[in-house]
């Protein structure tokens, strides 16, 4: 017997071939309603206007793309991103520090893949694939093109000639220093194809002012000749009124055309005497004259420096056009470090902006005088950019300083992924055990909300730093945090004998390690009593590391989670099976040892290398030095984080049925969101100090942060208004009614139901406070749009407006688009208002 | 039925009177509340006594006294304002720049917004992605970037000096040809709609020989030189090679076969050689006239990286008389539209009340013109000449000898109102109206920013409108725009007004973005003001009150228009 699908297929093949007689055979639909023909058709030339429309809005579109594309590769100085990408990302964060926020980056990256295992179902091929495939080329971009495409070169004038250019003139530099890596090969030609001003013009590459000068010269030679054969044609035209005639007249009889560039300079003419010198003007490394028949003169140069290259053209009136490769432009960068022995210098790098070497020899002198050098401000490349070219200089050093940051970060997310799936594994249980409705990824799912609790605890003392943290105190700081998930395990054990001494014994290693953590000691804690009761409340034993009640405090409070924690796992024996706590309590104990010994290992031997400091390993930052994309973050984290319990109690209170408390947040609330954002900045930065003088010390940034969840905690009390609005009354009369008080009510039954309501609203309200701490740059700080703004100011990078702001308003898309994807993404998974409506 | 015992009310002590009286919830709720208060209040003198110790040590005791000092700082572009001038006059010129800027771009914000929104909307896909993408650009990159970044576009507009003008000074050549290709097209149009439904494939046939007549006419016009230019005016200079505009105009066949061959290829083929063969005929036969009417342009508008000038319209002093025509031909037309419409409701028949209303309005506006212009000039004035001797003389003369001031010209113009368009006078420009640079960009990046938030509503508002509403409005016979004005808008507004209320708090707060673009608004005047005097309680505290008073109000309006489109239930 056929199955039903077969007898439809043959029904449709037999009406297709016409056998049934009193049927006409069915005619296939015609091909223009089909296929891309089909859609370019519905979509883009439904009606003759639409037809009309299609090609203006393609004309345009075409066009912008063309323009912005060739901006991207012909015109834009890359350069002045790739050289700031640390303020760009960190501000004045300690260079010697900068570690630190590469392991925030890399826990994110763990605990981003964690989460992505616990809430995604499957992780389709398509995505993974389109993945994959740029990062390969990200990878493979940069090498090839550092092996493919050659060097770009740097050009220099010679000569005793003032070159006019315009309303300025230039003098070509007789000798110039330039830095160079041992080893590195430089060659030195006379610039070929200078013969006229067509080839001249069309030379590209970094080059000096007075080069520049002679290239502008041609270029704008040319161009003069052009205009006035344009204006030539358009006076021939019957166009134009007799004003625009006589205009145009005049117009083109105060033109005249310039001399050609090559012959009014004699250009290559003449041999030039270049020679190579050490920087103290000792060694004398390579010394030649060379002429337009002479072979390139190629130098290796001994050792990491400076170098002088002097050039010189025995005709008086003859300029020469050097082309040479391995010379490259340099940055001047002036960084803090810090001292060993403490305090800090001040040192003078010089960067070479192709490659990012970096020497710390002060520049050359001669006669007292610092001798000019090739700085980027003054050598900047000119002329149409090929696309190798943008590749070599922009391109690959960009991909190569990102792929260094991305490497890790992949890496991190695919083991942060692995450890989820592990987790799921272990504690698997069968589905037929699952409670209805619950996901076999629950275990990973409370894991990462746990996960991301500490990860902000740990990203905020990472980046904040502990004072005289050393290896020892670092181990049991981290390893109380998987403790108190062993004392978890633990209670699940209570009862049994083994149980109640393992409990024990845990308690008094916790207690070690808050106290090792804490930097206390019997004779610090018996000091501190001591001076407090001597007079002295709340004294600091400098002797110990800065301790205070504060650390004795600290104690109490790990304690007093871990015993928490112990009790929750007791409370929570019955869901539990016995193989499964067992298996727990053995993870969490190796996962311990593991934690404890490898972060003391680790540091120990970081410290040994002099990597970090051993008695401060995590030294404190000062906020004020906090900058850039890291400011940003920072802000808009802790403002979304502390905002949230301040605009749910407001939400509450503005619900309340008291009327001193429902008016006060209704005052606050509506006061906050009438007035502009930088007018609470405003008053946060000025009327603290006004507050109590002993607050003028606090940094701009934490105030801020103040602004900020102030300004923010409003926004979120109205949107979490709305969501308790859109709980239906009955839920609260029935928890009532269940006997729950009034507390257990809000916290048990209003709120959740509310929350989850509201939060497409609360992404959005995120992604608003990401773009809205831009505004702290008014108010004196260096965010990422401070940078820029102080970027741009900078005489280095003047006229590179563009590069910086699109740099940083990609940076900012993509922050507020991804928030804005996931928001959607929760949106159509069923929660938020859309899940109430179907209730 | 057994009697229920009364439980015997149990004595209490004092202590335990006290205890049941401090659980009762009431008794808590005002006992917390006086404390709360308390708790405020001590908080709240503390804060204060602490903040005027601190004012007092630094010699800057708030008080509104300052506020009729000289400022001593100057505005650029604020009108009559000097820096000789008070405090309180410098601190109106920032309201006044701040209102100038939020009114004008909730205006533009608002249009551009719903065109966005709509777009969004679009069937043709390519519009749409462009909308889109746009849209996401401009949601997802924050204002104060947004900006910084059109303000430094509009400085690298030219300079003053070679401000581009519009509409360029030329002569525009509007060849005679297009005006027989329009009735041509009316014509056959008039032919499309004679023919049933049922021949749509000699409708394809018709429009692919007209419109590929008119495309070959053109292109044999370029390719000959016949009238050098009109094309390029087309085409806006982009194609500057004949190879070019052939594409182009091939393209553009191409595009339409696409369109039109669906169905019927072959028709739209023959058509199309019809078309060309036509075309040719016609050409080559001299047919088509090849002369030009030749429109001379003259600029009234001019944009440069110092700003925009544009023509201003002023009243002159017959301006009242005119009004008074305006006036009562609005209060008719509005008694009439009334009156219309109770006809309408009465006898169902649909009456042209808005067509009508208009009429009138610009009638007596027109007689009231013809009328006033009428009126005779005085035929000798006072005018005072250079040395300020006053002579009467005609206005002619005046005007010929150069005496009339700008106010003169006002005072004896003949008509109600009189524009000014402005000038090139040496670097500068005399007439219309100048606005400064950092104003044009503010409300540029104002009004786009806020326009790709109002598409998003706009487009949402449209959606929720379910589709019956729109399938029952098309069955009752509705015509499309009936079916918006009736059917759509009023359920759409519903769905819109209350987050575009929300926008225009946050464009009206957003303004005070301008500091970072130097423009005087209220923050960056009050800012001002607070560093030259040291008064920053003072300062921050009117700052604060008035943006309080313009969110208010936008509240306030928002709410009412609400009110007028919520559903009215009973």
């Amino acid at each position: 017997m056929a199955s039903p699908i077969d007898t439809t297929r043959a029904t449709i093949e037999a009406v297709r071939l016409g056998m049934f007689g009193d049927e006409k055979p069915t005619k296939l639909p015609p091909r223009t309603e089909i296929g891309v023909i089909g859609w370019v058709r519905a979509n883009l030339f439904r009606t003759p206007f639409d037809s009309v429309v299609t090609i203006i809005a393609s004309f345009i579109a075409i066009s912008v793309i063309v323009t912005v594309v060739r901006w991207t590769i012909n015109d834009a100085n890359w350069f002045v991103i790739t050289r700031n990408i640390r303020q760009f990302m960190s501000g004045n964060y300690p260079v010697d520090q900068a570690n630190r926020l590469g392991m925030v980056v890399l826990l994110v990256a763990f605990a981003g893949g964690f989460t992505l295992y616990a809430y995604t179902r499957r992780i389709s091929r398509m995505p993974l694939m389109i993945v994959g495939v740029v990062l390969a080329v990200m990878l493979i971009t940069p090498p090839v093109v550092e092996a493919t495409v050659p060097p770009v070169s740097t050009i220099l004038a010679a000569g005793a000639v003032e070159i006019q250019s315009g309303t300025i003139s230039e003098q070509p530099v007789a000798i110039i220093g330039f830095i160079a890596r041992a080893g590195d090969q430089v060659v030195i030609q006379l610039a070929t194809s200078t013969d006229a001003d067509t080839a001249l013009r069309n030379v590209a590459g970094f080059a000096d002012r007075a080069s520049g000068a002679v290239i502008n010269n041609a270029a704008n030679r040319l161009v003069t000749i052009a205009e006035m054969a344009a204006l030539q044609t358009r006076m021939g035209s019957d166009l134009l009124t007799d004003e625009q005639r006589i205009a145009l007249n005049d117009e083109l009889t105060g033109m005249i055309a310039p001399p050609s560039v090559v012959n009014n300079l004699a250009l290559n003419r003449s041999p030039v005497r270049v020679r190579v010198l050490s920087a103290d003007q000792e060694n004398v490394i390579a010394d030649s004259t060379l002429d337009t028949t002479t072979s390139p003169l190629v130098i290796t140069l001994p050792e990491d420096g400076w170098y002088l290259l002097e050039k010189n053209v025995s005709d008086e009136e003859s300029v020469a056009l050097l082309q040479t490769i391995g010379i490259y432009p340099l940055i001047e960068r002036n960084i803090t470090r810090s001292l060993a022995a403490g305090g800090s210098e001040r040192i003078s790098q010089f960067v070479r902006i192709t490659d990012d070497f970096t020497i710390e020899n002060p520049r050359p002198r001669i006669d007292g005088q610092n001798i000019p050098a090739l700085f980027i401000t003054d050598h900047q490349y000119r002329g149409d950019r090929p696309f190798a070219d943008y590749l070599r200089v922009a391109g690959a050093p960009f991909l190569e300083q990102l792929n260094a940051a991305l490497i890790p970060f992949v890496l991190f997310s695919v083991v942060g992924y692995g450890a989820g799936a592990g987790l799921v594994t272990i504690s698997r249980r069968k589905i037929s055990e699952l409670p209805p409705n619950e996901s076999i990824k629950k275990p990973a799912q409370s894991a990462s909300s746990w996960l991301w609790f500490v990860v902000l605890i740990v990203i905020a003392v990472l980046i904040y730093g502990v004072p005289s943290l050393t290896p020892l105190r670092l181990a049991s700081l981290i390893g109380l945090f998987i403790w108190v998930g062993w004392m978890y395990f633990a209670g699940l054990h209570i009862g049994k004998a083994w149980g109640n001494a393992l409990f024990g014994l845990l308690l008094v290693i916790g207690i070690g390690q808050s106290i090792i953590s804490e930097n206390l000691s019997p004779n610090a804690i018996m000091t501190l009593v001591l001076t407090t009761f001597n007079g002295e409340p709340g004294g600091q034993l400098a002797d110990f590391g800065g301790s205070s009640w504060g650390n004795i405090l600290a104690v109490g409070l790990w304690l007093f989670i871990g015993i928490q924690a112990a009790i929750r796992g007791a409370n929570a024996r019955t869901s539990w099976n016995d193989k499964l706590a067992f298996r727990g309590l053995i993870g969490t104990t190796v996962l311990w040892l593991i934690v404890v010994i490898g972060a003391f290992a680790l540091a120990s031997t970081l410290a040994d290398q002099g990597i970090v400091d051993e008695n401060n390993l995590l030294a404190l930052t000062e906020p004020d030095d906090w900058g850039g994309l890291l400011l940003t973050l920072v802000l808009t984290v802790f403002a979304i984080i502390a905002s949230f319990p301040i605009g749910v109690l407001l939400a509450l209170g503005r619900r309340s049925k008291l009327p001193v408390v429902k008016y006060a947040c209704i005052l606050f609330i509506e006061f906050v969101r009438g007035v502009p954002l930088l007018t609470i900045l405003f008053m946060a930065q000025l009327l603290v100090p006004l507050v109590n003088p002993v607050l003028a010390d606090v940094p701009g940034v934490i105030r801020a942060m103040v602004g900020l969840t102030l300004f923010s905690a409003a926004y979120l009390a109205e949107n979490v208004r709305g969501g308790l609005q859109s709980v239906p009354p009955g839920q609260e009369e029935a928890a009532k009614a269940v006997g729950l008080n009034s507390m257990q009510v809000t916290m048990l039954i209003t709120l959740p139901q509310a929350l989850r309501a509201v939060i497409p609203a609360l992404v959005g309200q995120c992604i608003a406070l990401f773009k809205d701490t831009t505004l702290v740059t008014l108010v004196g700080l260096r965010d990422l749009f401070g940078t820029a703004q102080s970027t741009v100011a900078q005489p280095e990078f003047i006229g590179l407006r563009g590069e910086v702001y699109i740099f940083i308003s990609v940076i900012y898309f993509i922050g507020s688009y991804a928030m804005a994807y996931v928001s959607r993404r929760i949106e159509f998974s069923g929660s938020g208002a859309s899940n109430n409506r179907n209730v | 039925m057994t009697a229920v015992r009364q439980p015997e009310k149990p004595t209490r002590s004092i202590g335990q009177q006290f205890l049941s009286f401090s659980r009762d919830a009431r008794f808590l709720a005002v006992i917390g509340q006086i404390v709360f208060v308390i708790v405020v209040a001590i908080l709240a003198s503390g804060l204060f006594a602490q903040i005027s110790a601190s004012m007092r040590a630094s010699n800057t005791t708030p008080t509104f006294g300052f506020l009729s000092a000289r400022a001593g700082f100057g505005i650029a572009n604020a009108g009559d304002y000097t820096p000789d001038d008070t405090y309180w006059e410098a601190f109106a010129v920032g309201i006044r720049n701040t209102l100038s800027v939020v009114s004008i771009a909730l205006v533009g914000a608002t249009l551009l917004g719903i065109v966005w929104g709509v777009l969004l909307l679009s069937t043709n896909w390519l519009l749409r992605t462009v909308t889109r993408t746009l849209v996401e650009i401009l949601r997802n990159v924050p204002l104060l970037i947004v900006i910084v970044i059109v303000y430094f576009a509009v400085l690298t507009l030219p300079v003053q000096r070679d401000a581009i003008s519009f509409p360029a000074a030329a002569i525009l050549p509007i060849p005679i040809r297009y005006f027989i290709y329009a009735v041509a097209a009316l014509i056959v149009w008039n032919i499309m709609r004679g023919l049933p439904a049922a021949q749509h494939h000699q409708r394809a046939l018709i429009v692919s020989a007209f419109v590929v007549t008119l495309v070959v006419i053109e292109m044999l016009f370029v390719l000959y030189g016949a009238l050098p230019g009109a094309m390029s005016i087309i085409y806006g200079g982009a194609l500057t090679s004949n190879f070019g505009q052939m594409a182009t105009a091939a393209g553009i066949i191409i595009a339409l076969l696409t369109f039109i061959g669906a169905k019927n290829t072959p028709q739209a083929v023959r058509g199309a050689l019809t078309g060309v063969l036509i075309g040719g005929l016609l050409f080559f036969f001299g047919v088509v006239p090849n002369s030009a009417l030749r429109l001379e342009t003259s600029p009234i508008l001019y944009i440069s990286n110092r700003g925009l000038v544009y023509p201003n319209i002023m009243p002159t002093a017959r301006f009242a008389e005119w009004a008074v025509f305006v006036v009562i031909g609005i209060v008719i037309a509005v008694v009439l539209y009334l009156y219309l419409g109770r006809v309408q409701e009465k006898t169902g028949q649909p009456q042209p009340r808005l067509l009508y209303s208009v009429l009138i309005t610009l009638g007596l506006a027109l007689i009231g013109w013809i009328i006033v212009s009428a009126q005779p000039l005085p035929a000798a004035i006072p005018v005072a000449d250079d040395n300020g001797i006053v002579s009467l003389m005609s206005i002619d003369d005046a005007r010929t000898a150069e005496l009339l001031t700008a106010d003169d010209e006002l005072l004896y113009a003949s008509d109600p109102l009189g524009i000014s368009i402005p000038a090139r006078q040496g670097l500068r420009f005399v007439g219309g109206v100048e606005v400064s640079e950092n104003y044009v960009a503010l409300l540029i990046a104002l009004v786009i920013y806020t326009a790709a938030f109002i598409a998003e509503i706009v487009r949402a508002g449209i959606l929720a409108v379910p589709k019956g509403q729109i399938e029952a409005a098309r069955s009752l016979g509705l015509g499309y725009g009936q079916m918006l004005r009736m059917v759509i808008l009023p359920q759409a507004l519903r769905v819109i007004i209350p987050p575009l209320g929300n926008q225009y708090l946050n464009l009206a707060k957003n303004s005070s973005l301008a500091i970072a673009i130097a423009y005087a608004d209220l923050y960056a005047v009050t800012y001002t003001m607070i560093n030259q005097s040291g008064q920053s309680v003072t300062g921050i505290f009117m700052l604060m009150v008035v943006y309080l008073i313009i969110s208010l109000s936008i509240s306030a309006v928002m709410n009412w228009v609400n009110g007028r489109f919520e559903i009215k239930t009973r």
